[in-house]
């Protein structure tokens, strides 16, 4: 079952989620903001965008926030979905 | 030649006409837009020139369409398209996705309209004799996945076949409660996807023990499981001790890894 953070409900209707699904890339270990037909993961070890693509701007402060306050709960539910590889792995 | 898509579906559908779509009813009005010049457009940010394809049921026409024109029409069923039928269109499309389990008609147009469409599914279907997914991505390349690549997981047990879905704007597959990232499919099994995320990232280690690494940790692999290779010179390697590892290791590894050894780098 996938983990999606719970967002604030201005977000949410802007069409954002942050999802840890079931089958990811599993190296490093990673939330995904998604918003339409665009994505940008979120490094859960180093709490920062993994990728230069779309840019990290784009997200918005509200999300990002909630994703930084949430970092403890999206870090234990990627350890019970991936405990091979778990965040504190290094 | 730039590729034309036609559409086939149950009537007029507001959001398409955003692609700049020319509806038609018959398999005789498609082939008289297979073989029209792409239609001239207006206001579109779009690649490709669009045609939609209503389904009438009308029989096909006698003419077959010239063959030429086949190299750059592509089509997209809305709805179940009966065999005979789908045999006539597949003579008529370049590629044709028929009879999947396609993305929410609303997302699915925006995934057409994307830059990034190829990089999103659009549709697929399950595959339960040959257990393999068959994945059509937005721009019409189709590819094909093992059942057994979705492992089982704790909370969400094993994908439901029966239940798939695309979903998320072609960004997440769903099989129940299972649900599977588009990203990590496509860097499984596209080397041109896999690469190109790799210039995207912003700290990227390149070094072949770092690859090594990441694909030992996707497979769920032990520096101990490749035998007769043991566990501290797997480390070395991954830790970029060993320059160049001997074609003999490089093939134990790649054997466990399940890819050619020159493919390990990729990941």
């Amino acid at each position: 079952m996938p983990y999606e953070l719970p967002l604030p409900e201005r977000v949410k209707e802007q069409g954002w989620k942050v999802k840890i699904r079931d089958k990811e890339r599993l190296e490093p270990p990673h939330a995904t903001i998604l918003r339409r037909t665009q994505a940008w993961r979120w490094d859960l070890r180093t709490r920062r965008f993994m990728d230069r693509t779309p840019s990290p701007n784009e997200v918005p402060k509200e999300a990002l926030d909630s994703v930084q306050a949430q970092h403890a709960e999206l870090c234990r539910q990627w350890d019970a979905m991936y405990p091979e590889n778990p965040v504190r792995a290094e | 030649m730039k590729d034309r898509l036609f559409i086939f579906g149950p009537g007029v559908l507001k959001p398409y006409r955003n692609l700049g779509a020319q509806w038609i009813h018959s398999p005789e009005d498609a082939l008289d837009a297979v073989a029209q010049e792409p239609p001239v457009r207006r206001e579109l940010t779009l690649q490709e020139p669009q045609v939609l394809y209503g389904g009438a049921a009308v029989a096909p026409p006698l003419s077959p369409p010239a063959p030429a024109r086949r190299a750059d029409c592509r089509l997209l069923a809305l709805e179940p398209v009966a065999p005979p039928r789908l045999a006539f269109l597949r003579h008529v499309f370049k590629s044709v996705i028929a009879d999947a389990e396609l993305l929410d008609l609303n997302e699915l147009w925006e995934v057409l309209d994307s830059p990034n469409k190829r990089d999103l599914f659009v549709g697929g279907v399950p595959d339960r004799e040959d257990h393999a997914l068959i994945l059509y991505r937005g721009d019409f390349t189709s590819m094909v996945v093992p059942f057994e690549w979705f492992e089982p997981r704790p909370e969400a047990g094993a994908p439901d076949w029966a239940r798939f879905q695309v979903t998320d704007y072609g960004q997440t597959l769903r099989m129940g409660e299972y649900e599977a990232a588009a990203d990590a499919i496509l860097y499984e099994f596209d080397p041109v996807f896999r690469r190109e995320a790799k210039t995207r990232l912003f700290e990227a280690d390149d070094s072949f023990g770092a690859a090594l690494r990441r694909l030992r940790i996707q497979r769920g692999l032990r520096q101990s499981d490749f035998f007769p290779i043991s566990a501290k010179e797997v480390a070395r390697i991954e830790r970029g001790e060993v320059g160049s590892p001997r074609r003999s290791t490089m093939l134990i590894l790649g054997e466990r890894l399940g890819v050619a050894p020159e493919e390990i780098a990729s990941y």
